[in-house]
C-alpha cells in the first residue's frame, strides 16, 4: 500500500501530540487520585486530632457534658465540615436507656440517645475507630473515640461524622480536556502545513521524474525556493538531465554527420 | 544568443574531450543546445566561467 510522504509526516505529528495529550490526561489523573488521598488522609486526621483535644481536656467524670458540649460547639463553629459530633458517656443508675446515651451533640435531638453496638465496642476495646462510608451519594467518615478520664480509664465516647464531598468535587478539570483537545487540533494543522510545506517541492520533482521514467528527456526542470536536501536533489538532477541532454544532443549530431558522409 | 556561452563546449571539449563536455553541462546544468538557446548574460557567463575552473 502506498501512502505519501504527507500523509506519514501529519499522522507521526498527530500520533506524537495524542500521545503527549494522553499522558498530560493520565498524569493529570493520577495527581488527582493522589490530591484525593491525601485529603482524605487530612479528614482523618483532622477528626482525630479534634477527638484527642477533647480526651485531654477531661479531667474527671464531672463536668463532661460542659466540656463536650463547649468543644462541640466550638468545632462547629469552625466549619471544618462536621455534620456530626455527640459525646456518649454511661447513663446515670435508674435511667432510661441504660447504658451509654448521648450527653452532648451538635444536634439537641439526640441528647439522651442510647448508643449503638459498634459505638459500645469501640469503648470496650478501648481503641479508636475510623470508618468510611457512603451517605446519600456523598462521601462521609466515622471517628469514634474514647475518651478517658486522668486514671486512663474510658469513661466516654466521642463521635464525629465528617461530610467528605469536597473530595468527590477533585476531578481532573475540564479545562485540562480542552486545552488537550486544542493541543491536538492545532499541532494537526501545523503537521498539515509543515507536510504541505515539505511535500510540495517533492511533488513538483517526482511529477518530472515520472516524466524522465518514461523516456522524456525534454523535460524542465523545476524551480524549487526552499533550500534544503529536495532543492540540492533537484539540483543534482538538472546536472544529470544536461549531461543526458548533451550526450544525445552528440549522438543526434554524430549520426546525422555520418549520414551526410 | 548564447553563442560565447557554446563556446565554452568547445573550449571543454579541446580540454578533456567528451568527458569534459558531459562534465560541463553536469556543473552548468545546461546542454550545449541549451546554451545555445541562452543569453550571453554577465550571470550566465559566470557561471560557465566557474565550471570551466573545475575541469
Amino acid at each position: 500500500m502506498k501512502i505519501n510522504i504527507m500523509t506519514k509526516i501529519t499522522a507521526s505529528f498527530v500520533l506524537v501530540v495524542v500521545v503527549f495529550g494522553a499522558a498530560t490526561i493520565y498524569v493529570s489523573h493520577r495527581s488527582t487520585e493522589r490530591e484525593k488521598n491525601n485529603t482524605v488522609k487530612l479528614y482523618e486526621e483532622r477528626g482525630l486530632a479534634i477527638a484527642k483535644a477533647l480526651d485531654s481536656s477531661i479531667v474527671a467524670d464531672q463536668g463532661l457534658t460542659l466540656i463536650a458540649q463547649g468543644m462541640i460547639d466550638k468545632a462547629q463553629a469552625n466549619g471544618i465540615g462536621i455534620t456530626e459530633f455527640s459525646v456518649l458517656a454511661q447513663a446515670p443508675e435508674g435511667q432510661s436507656p441504660t447504658g451509654y446515651w448521648t450527653i452532648a451533640s451538635n444536634n439537641q435531638a439526640s441528647i439522651h440517645s442510647a448508643g449503638d453496638a459498634a459505638q459500645l465496642d469501640v469503648i470496650k476495646s478501648n481503641a479508636y475507630s475510623v470508618h468510611f462510608s457512603e451517605q446519600n451519594g456523598a462521601r462521609i467518615i466515622d471517628v469514634t473515640y474514647p475518651l478517658h478520664n486522668v486514671a486512663g480509664k474510658p469513661i466516654a465516647l466521642a463521635v464525629l461524622r465528617m461530610d467528605m464531598s469536597a473530595v468527590d468535587k477533585l476531578a481532573v478539570s475540564s479545562s485540562t480536556y480542552l486545552v488537550t483537545i486544542i493541543m491536538i487540533v492545532v499541532a494537526s494543522a501545523v503537521a498539515i502545513l509543515i507536510s504541505y510545506t515539505i511535500t510540495r517541492p517533492l511533488r513538483k520533482l517526482t511529477a518530472v521524474t515520472d516524466q524522465l521514467a518514461a523516456g522524456n528527456i525534454n523535460v524542465t526542470m523545476p524551480e524549487i525556493r526552499s533550500r534544503d536536501e529536495i532543492y540540492d536533489l533537484n539540483e543534482s538532477l538538472k546536472g544529470v538531465l544536461a549531461a543526458v541532454q548533451f550526450l544525445t544532443d552528440e549522438v543526434e549530431s554524430t549520426q546525422r554527420k555520418a549520414g551526410a558522409a | 544568443m548564447g553563442a560565447k556561452l557554446t563556446s565554452y563546449f568547445d573550449q571543454a571539449k579541446a580540454k578533456g574531450g567528451l568527458g569534459a563536455q558531459i562534465k560541463l553541462a553536469m556543473l552548468t546544468k545546461m546542454a550545449a543546445s541549451a546554451a545555445a538557446a541562452t543569453e550571453d548574460t554577465p550571470q550566465n557567463i559566470k557561471i560557465f566561467e566557474d565550471a570551466m575552473k573545475q575541469l
